[in-house]
């Protein structure tokens, strides 16, 4: 696997000597440490932060005589530097679950499954239609025939979604729970470009459509 | 290889993933597992937008052989061999990096701990600057970020009379991109 190495990480962890590991270890620096600084500065909230997790990745990195990094080395597939972020990325996180303690649930107050509830509804929305929720609602409190309704969409929906690829499932899940846009859905599903996840997406949607029509629910 | 570590996927079966190294069953492992992990997700969410905007450097000297690299610094080492003395342990070189200019301490100057500013020419406006400062075994030994183009050392760092030091400042500029003053020395006057 070694040969799957970049050579200069090689050079770092074949190392024959205290003299060649140094220099080594300043050449990771220098080609590596914009990529370490980006990671650390998008789990900071501030330059101090970020440059507190910065130090600590490369401590991290460096212990045990580069413990981790010999985990690549002895897999080695993949590119190096997606495996580095993930590396650097989670060392960030233990180190501010450290420091800080655990990790707010979302900034803006709603917690991971109040939004995953909310995106959830917009995706049974957009596949069986929109309802005049306001005509229907009475006040603060949902009209009962409302419930229901939702109620019988969301099993609907969650049985013909349980039914796609666990790719396409992937999919929706990436762009209606995380809403994340397509241009980063693509890497993460295999998909070249934002315009082939939108077809994919649209195809996704008329088969869930397809499937919430058989069983009798439509848009009207 | 396990592919799961602490209940999330392991950065190997992540890297693999992303870059489509991953055998059949570990894709679809790693996609079941991603349906129900926000963690992971936001794990290659990032890993797969940082490798695809922020290029690293290439491997200059270090890419030669440990062992050839060995000899190299070695006769670089004041004393020895009949290589240059005045370059010790440097950092690999910058080629094909864009570089700016630093202003102080000036290369190889013996400086009062106490008077030591580290100053660079600006790169423009919205940059980020990244100072580090090695000692002679390449350990970083303070490592400070600014929106500036001077930095004093705090008290703490500790930087003993007599030693010989090594900087650089990184620049990271809009669009990912980045430069760089290449690394530098200074020794701490007695």
């Amino acid at each position: 696997m070694v040969a799957h190495l970049p050579s200069g990480l090689a050079a770092l962890l074949h190392a024959a000597d205290d003299v060649a590991r140094r220099h080594a270890w300043a050449g990771f620096l220098e080609v590596y440490s914009r990529l370490l600084l980006d990671t650390a500065r998008r789990t900071a909230t501030n330059n101090d932060e970020a440059m507190d997790h910065y130090a600590f990745i490369l401590d991290q990195l460096r212990e045990n005589d580069f413990r981790r990094l010999r985990a690549f080395g002895a897999d080695g597939r993949g590119k190096f530097t997606t495996w580095l972020v993930v590396v650097a990325r989670r060392l960030c996180v233990d180190h501010h679950r450290h420091t800080h303690g655990r990790i707010q649930a979302r900034p803006h107050g709603g917690t991971d499954r109040s939004i995953e509830q909310i995106t959830r509804r917009n995706l049974v929305d957009l596949v069986a239609g929109e309802i005049d929720w306001e005509r229907m609602e009475d006040g603060r409190r949902p009209h009962p025939e409302v419930e229901v309704i939702r109620e019988e969409r969301r099993t609907a929906l969650s049985s013909v979604v349980g039914r796609l690829e666990v790719v396409d499932q992937l999919l929706l899940t990436l762009r209606f729970e995380d809403d994340m846009p397509l241009a980063k859905i693509g890497p993460m599903v295999g998909l070249g470009s934002r315009w082939q996840v939108h077809r994919r997406l649209n195809t996704i949607l008329a088969r869930l459509r397809e499937g919430l029509e058989a069983r009798g629910i439509t848009e009207q | 290889m396990a592919l799961v570590d602490n209940q999330h996927l392991t950065p190997e079966l992540i890297s693999a993933y992303l870059g489509q190294a991953a055998s059949a069953e570990e894709h679809r492992m790693a996609q079941r597992h991603l349906l129900a992990c926000a963690a992971c997700r936001k794990d290659v969410a990032e890993a797969a937008e940082l490798t695809a905007t922020v290029r690293p450097r290439r491997w200059p000297a270090v890419a030669i052989p440990a062992a050839a690299a060995a000899v190299v610094v070695f006769l670089l080492l004041p004393g020895q061999g009949t290589g240059p003395a005045e370059t010790p342990i440097r950092g690999p070189g910058t080629e094909g990096v864009q570089q700016f200019a630093a202003v102080a301490p000036a290369e190889g100057a013996p400086i009062l701990g106490d008077s030591l500013v580290f100053l660079w020419r600006s790169e423009g406006p919205d940059v980020h600057y990244v100072l580090t400062v090695t000692d002679e075994n390449g350990d970083v030994v303070w490592t400070a970020g600014t929106p500036d183009t001077s930095l004093v050392p705090p008290r703490g760092v500790g930087l003993q009379s007599g030693h010989r030091y090594f900087w650089y400042v990184d620049a990271l500029l809009e669009n990912a991109r980045s430069s760089t003053t290449g690394v530098r020395e200074f020794t701490i006057r007695p």
